[in-house]
């Protein structure tokens, strides 16, 4: 089965007045239909960047500078980074083919168009150019995503309603299409705990409903938990650990994934008093980084003159499970994308 | 909807009520009267007048009495549409604001519509195209605009316009000036137009475009630009149902104020243009205490003000459903 989503050594630079920022510098993973893939890392790890770039909408100064992001289209297979696709190609496939919900949803309504205007317009775009199908699909949209009362909520603006009923109506807009691939991008992180778990539970079921694959992105390990097939894990524009749930949480590889999982907080296994199991360190700044592994300066088993020196590849560990770390592995990603090997000199 | 029309009518008359109170008291507080103005004219040209002529005077014209009496009797005049006279010219006020508010409402119209469509224009071009040529020059050009004074832009124009040999100065050429309305006057007049309506217009339009490329910036900036971005709406269409939609509210909540600050605020810019408006009539009678004539400018002023704002709330109501919600 070809994977719907294939996301190869993608590329996406800012070119700054302070220096070069490679927000996504190299990442690479696949989406399977009907799949859900979690994106996780720290805030500045390059998970969002990596999503505006799927849809090809990153803002300025930023420009997708490699790579390739294959989606399977009907039969047909579309290279999105390819420069050479229009813009009304693209703005095709947007909204119709992918769309996404975001983090804000207290923002990323219009404040002056009605609920029922913004179902509308993509529907309009890209499914049917009536008035009164448009209507009757954005009623439903509206009831499906569990929205009381649609014929009369239609009608109103996005002030009127909560925060979980905003993501919900920004789930209404990005399904109305029926898109093949769903890319939540922290759609959780704004709400309350409680209406966290509605809208988890939502996008399940719809998932379910419409057959789509989604890519979850979130810097929330209990979200990953709960809903993904496979997770990519990033630090510092790059994928370095990739595999299945159950293989990410019960037998993770890299050092940054180890001591993410020792991070959180448990409940009963924690004494009091006792520090909570930080990171040490701060991510470092991603302008101008030269070649190396970006966990480095706060990795507690670093290897001096290999792990500052190279890039290390991603390498199989085990059955769907990659890792890019040089404890487990030789192979050294060079600046082509191409892997060479580590010559480790003796000590 | 109703109900705050109705709500917001009321303040309006309440307000215009108080304020014609107020500023007809203002007007009496200067020691004397326009007698006391007539006395010194007089006494300048070595002419003494009696002080039983002046005192004649006095209650002749009603001046004798107490200030909330004379405010009540001009009021209830006014109501029934006598404005009552103008001393300095003898003169029915009505007649001598009728003489010139239709020239005053047109250079303010024109240049009310200068001001806003070349501000917009400029503010989304400045904004869409930040930190290009284009936006440095605009704001350039822009702060200089904000902050010359609009008399001196005049007197640089008009020197300006004069060397190349065009009409500078009034409203119209001297064979038309008494003449009666004619097609040839109107065309007279068109060409006289533009230059107070630019001069006039400059201060509002840099003020415009400074508003509304700060406030399109802000919103360009927003997520639900991404969304639409998202969703495959093409970049123009975007552009104008959105931010641009949005970024007009603060810009159209403040319009009305505009109508009463070119009447008023281009008295010295008219006075240097000679053009025959509101301003420098209302300065004469300032100056000279002609009581009922400034009183008379003051309450329309003061109805342009508050029917301007009254314009800006239907407007912004009808344009933000944020503001429709109680």
């Amino acid at each position: 089965m070809n994977p719907l989503l294939d996301v190869r050594n993608l590329k996406t630079h800012f070119r700054t007045s302070d220096g070069i920022v490679k927000a996504v510098d190299g990442v690479s993973f696949t989406v399977d239909p009907q799949e859900t893939l979690g994106l996780i890392g720290e805030s500045g790890c390059g998970k969002s960047v990596t999503a505006h770039s799927i849809m090809r909408i990153v803002p300025r100064p930023g420009q997708i500078e490699g790579g390739e992001i294959h989606m399977e289209l009907e039969g047909e297979t579309v290279d999105l980074a390819d420069s050479a696709l229009s813009g009304s190609e693209l703005r095709a496939i947007r909204g119709r083919d992918i769309s996404m919900v975001f983090q804000e949803p207290m923002t990323s309504l219009s404040p002056v168009h009605s609920i029922g205007n913004q179902i509308r317009e993509t529907l309009f775009l890209h499914r049917t150019r009536d008035r009164k199908e448009a209507d009757e699909i954005a009623v439903d949209m509206l009831a499906r995503v569990g929205i009381a009362n649609p014929q009369q909520r239609i009608n109103e603006y996005p002030h009127q309603l909560s925060g979980g009923m905003r993501q919900r109506v920004m789930i209404a807009i990005a399904l109305a299409c029926r898109p093949r691939l769903l890319i939540a991008d922290e759609p959780t992180t704004a709400l309350d705990v409680t209406v966290q778990a509605q809208i988890l539970e939502l996008i399940n079921d719809l998932q379910d409903e419409f057959h789509m694959s989604v890519l979850y992105i979130t810097h929330d390990l209990g979200v990953i938990a709960e809903v993904c097939d496979r997770v990519a894990v990033m630090y510092l524009g790059r994928v370095v650990e990739y595999g299945t749930v159950r293989e990410i949480f019960y037998n993770p590889q890299h050092p940054y994934t180890v001591r993410l999982l020792r991070s959180i907080p448990k409940l009963g296994h924690t004494k009091k008093g006792e520090p909570l199991a930080a990171i040490r360190g701060t991510v470092p700044s991603p302008i101008n980084q030269p070649p190396l592994c970006g966990f480095h300066d706060r990795c507690e088993e670093v290897m001096e003159g290999v792990c500052d020196r190279h890039i290390p590849a991603l390498a199989e560990v085990a059955d769907r499970h990659q890792v890019r770390c040089f404890l487990h592995s030789d192979s050294i990603q060079l600046e082509d994308g191409s892997i060479g090997t580590l010559e480790r000199t003796p000590a | 909807m109703w109900a705050f029309l109705t709500r917001r009518f009321l303040y309006m008359v309440l307000l215009i009520l108080v304020t014609s109170m107020v500023s007809f008291v203002i007007i009496q507080l200067p020691a004397g009267d326009y007698i006391t103005t007539l006395a010194v004219r007089y006494a300048a040209t070595g002419q003494v007048v009696e002080q039983e002529v002046l005192d004649a005077l006095r209650i002749q014209f009603g001046l004798d009495q107490p200030v909330y009496i004379q405010y009540f009797k001009w009021f209830t005049n006014v109501l029934q549409g006598d404005l009552g006279w103008s001393f300095q010219q003898v003169r029915p006020v009505s007649e001598l604001v009728a003489e010139r508010i239709g020239v005053t409402a047109l250079i303010s119209i024109c240049s009310l519509t200068f001001a806003y469509v070349v501000g917009i224009l400029i503010g989304v071009v400045s904004a869409v195209f930040q930190y290009s040529v284009l936006d440095y020059f605009f704001t350039i050009v822009g702060f200089l605009g904000l902050a010359s004074p609009n008399f001196l832009l005049a007197l640089i124009l008009m020197v300006i316009i004069f060397n190349a040999g065009g009409a500078v100065g009034g409203l119209y050429s001297t064979e038309y000036l008494n003449a009666p309305w004619s097609w040839a006057k109107f065309l007279d007049l068109l060409k006289h137009i533009p230059l107070p309506m630019i001069i006039v217009g400059t201060a509002g339009t840099a003020g415009v475009a400074r508003v509304m490329r700060a406030t399109l910036l802000d919103e360009l900036q927003k997520q639900y630009v991404v969304t639409a971005r998202s969703k495959g709406v093409a970049e123009i269409r975007l552009l104008f149902k959105y931010p641009i939609r949005v970024a007009l509210n603060p810009i159209t909540s403040t319009i009305g104020w505009e109508l009463p600050a070119i009447v008023s605020g281009t008295v010295i810019t008219d006075m240097v243009l000679q053009l025959p408006t509101v301003g420098p009539m209302l300065f004469s009678a300032l100056v000279a205490e002609d009581m009922f004539i400034a009183s008379s400018l003051l309450l329309f002023l003061t109805s342009l003000t508050v029917i301007g704002t009254f314009v800006s709330d239907i407007l912004l109501y009808s344009l933000d459903p944020r503001i429709r919600v109680n």
